[in-house]
């Protein structure tokens, strides 16, 4: 199952996310957003980084879950392939993030997401399959 | 997921195109283009995201699109609206991410045979000593407490600190200085972003770019603003980096929150603002205001290191290279301003988000040497083809609040631009045109290449004609520094 494509937005860059589960689906959120960002085959996993995050619902939670991440990533480096959730619904999650510092021997940034947009997010369930649709500033 | 209706769309004149007032708009939509420009605009949401601006409390007189406009994320890119600075709203997203997002340009003393020889080592030396390029860090180690004052006095810091001579501030829009900068409002994360990054030129469309000027329209006024035919010319492309996107995100989260709060209908989440006179709404305008000095603070810096670079490569001094700043000017950003509505003259918050203030002869704002003719506007095309200089004139100050369009905007989407130019050798294609790139990654340049944007030309001659600005030069890029 594939796990995300991108889309044509104008001027920025639209991603559309699959999942069998809602967890699935946030999972490869993050491992679309570092995807992007980075080549994940250079990437070790030598570290592990515990998150949390809380919002008033799952599309909200969505953004800054990818926030959190992309802020980790641009202002220390982290490049995370793997995530692992100990605690997940729609309203709150805790997370640990697998992956390394940035090194710029060993890395390259493929492109710069500037930010993780709330323009028209969405997540939602049909038949047992689970689709996210969200939009990044590049 | 969306199923989206067609917006209707009026002639009012060969440049001018009105959204009629509908459901709960407050006020018209208005659209700047012409019928070619427009049939490109209607292929995406660009005119729904204009009336859905008009949605918003306190608007004045229209919701507005310069020609250049394209789909962004709640207001559209080459959006303008100004709302009551007592009774209307603020909206980060009506700012963007990259908040004072602008262009410089200097002028040089040199004609293009000058630098023939040796434009390929001075793009060279450029790309070597000025930091660009996805995340970029400069070499400055700065301090909190050094961060703080850049984000309160802009310009004027880097000029006390040796970047730079202190009549480029004579030069700069808010002369490098927006008032009501307040540190405190900015997040510990905004200042972690911000501090490794100032004084870097950033990645996707942010450029340094050597050109000449190509084309005079207007002698009288290209002299006052020291441009003549053939003049070696440097246009300076960037914004205010990590610390501007963090600022913009952590204001729409609070005003995600408020928007609750009030009850505010919206139509786009991305739309999230809150009124002006709110708590909210004066840290976002403090905070927008550190960002739009950190950026002016980095365009100030960048343009220092221009002219070293220019100085050791060709050997040559300050005097004799001359290097003046023409001017810089911000194109995404919200300003307090007076302007006259409903014959009235009326405080307003105007955001400008992909658009420039283009203000008329006489205006206090326009530096003193300019004031007889006008503000300068700098329009940065893409590399392939022109930049312009225009200046602002009493109808922008009339119909547009002071504005006028910001530069080509996109007619392809990244994806699309990178799948267009595969197996192309675009740095070739771009020298056989007499353009020199020297870019950070392969993939910016792809993304970048000339025919994803609209033709320039046809977007300045929209507002050149619609009478919101008028042509004075045009440049053409000749060596090009891309992120």
């Amino acid at each position: 199952m594939k796990r995300y494509e991108t889309f044509d937005h104008t001027a920025d860059l639209g991603i559309r996310i699959f999942g069998r589960t809602y967890e699935e689906v946030m999972t490869n959120a993050a491992y679309a957003l570092f995807d992007l960002l980075t080549d994940l085959e250079r990437v070790q996993e030598t570290l592990a980084y515990a998150i949390h995050v809380e919002a008033d619902e799952r599309e909200e939670l969505l953004v800054r879950w990818l926030s959190e991440l992309l802020f980790l990533c641009a202002s220390q480096g982290y490049l995370f392939k793997r995530f692992h959730f100990s605690h997940l619904d729609h309203r709150s999650l805790e997370a640990v993030a697998h992956g390394e510092i940035f090194r710029p021997s060993r890395h390259e940034f493929k492109t710069e997401i500037k930010a993780v947009t709330y323009h028209q997010v969405a997540i939602r369930e049909n038949n047992g399959a689970w689709e996210a649709r969200v939009i990044f500033d590049v | 997921m969306s199923d989206r209706e067609k917006i209707h769309l009026e002639k009012i004149d060969d440049y001018r195109w009105r959204i009629p007032r509908a459901g709960k708009m407050r006020v018209d939509g208005l659209i700047y283009a012409d019928e070619g420009l427009l049939r490109e605009i209607h292929g995406d949401e660009s005119p729904q995201q204009v009336a859905n601006v008009a949605h918003l409390p306190g608007i004045q007189k229209y919701s507005m699109a310069m020609p250049d406009i394209h789909w962004g994320y709640g207001f559209p890119i080459g959006g303008v609206a100004a709302f009551d600075w007592q009774e209307g709203v603020i909206s980060p997203g009506g700012v963007g991410y990259d908040i004072n997002c602008g262009t410089r340009l200097l002028a040089t003393n040199l004609s293009t045979q000058n630098l023939r020889d040796k434009i390929k080592n001075l793009v060279n030396a450029l790309f070597q000593n000025i930091p660009s390029g996805v995340g970029s860090k400069g070499t400055l180690r700065l301090s909190a407490q050094e961060l703080r004052q850049v984000l309160k006095e802009g310009s004027a810091w880097a000029v006390k600190n040796g970047y730079g001579r202190p009549e480029d501030l004579d030069c700069t829009e808010d002369r490098g200085c927006m008032e009501g900068a307040d540190p405190g409002v900015v997040s510990e994360r905004a200042m972690e972003r911000g501090r490794p990054q100032l004084g870097t030129l950033g990645s996707g469309n942010h450029f340094l770019e050597v050109g000449f000027v190509d084309e005079v329209y207007n002698p009288e006024v290209a002299r006052r603003f020291g441009l003549r035919k053939d003049q070696v010319t440097v246009l300076i492309h960037s914004g205010s980096r990590g610390f501007g996107y963090q600022v913009c995100d952590d204001f729409l989260k609070k005003m995600g929150e408020r928007v609750r709060q009030l009850g505010l209908e919206l139509p786009d989440r991305q739309l999230a603002c809150d009124f002006i006179q709110s708590s909210t709404g004066q840290d976002y305008f403090s905070g927008m205001a550190c960002a739009a000095n950190y950026a002016w603070t980095n365009r100030q810096m960048l343009m220092h290191w221009t002219r070293e670079v220019f100085e050791r490569v060709l050997e040559m001094g300050p005097k004799e290279l001359g290097m003046h700043l023409v001017y810089d000017v911000c194109h995404n950003i919200a300003k307090r301003e007076w302007h006259v509505v409903a014959g009235e003259r009326q405080e307003v918050c105007v955001h400008r988000k992909g658009a420039t203030r283009a203000f008329p002869p006489g205006h206090p704002a326009v530096p003193e040497v300019y004031r007889e003719v006008g503000q300068p506007v700098l329009i940065p095309g893409d590399m392939g083809r022109y930049s312009y200089v225009l200046v602002g004139t009493e109808r922008a100050m009339e119909e547009t609040f002071g504005s006028t369009c910001h530069g080509a905007g996109r007619v392809q989407s990244r994806t699309q631009a990178k799948k267009a130019s595969k197996g192309r050798a675009l740095h070739r294609e771009l020298e056989d045109r007499g353009i020199y790139v020297m870019a950070a990654s392969r993939g910016t340049l792809a993304e970048e290449a000339p025919e994803a944007y609209k033709d320039v030309s046809q977007v300045v001659e929209v507002v050149h004609q619609a009478g919101i600005s008028s042509k004075v030069a045009r440049l053409r890029p000749w060596g090009v520094v891309k992120g």
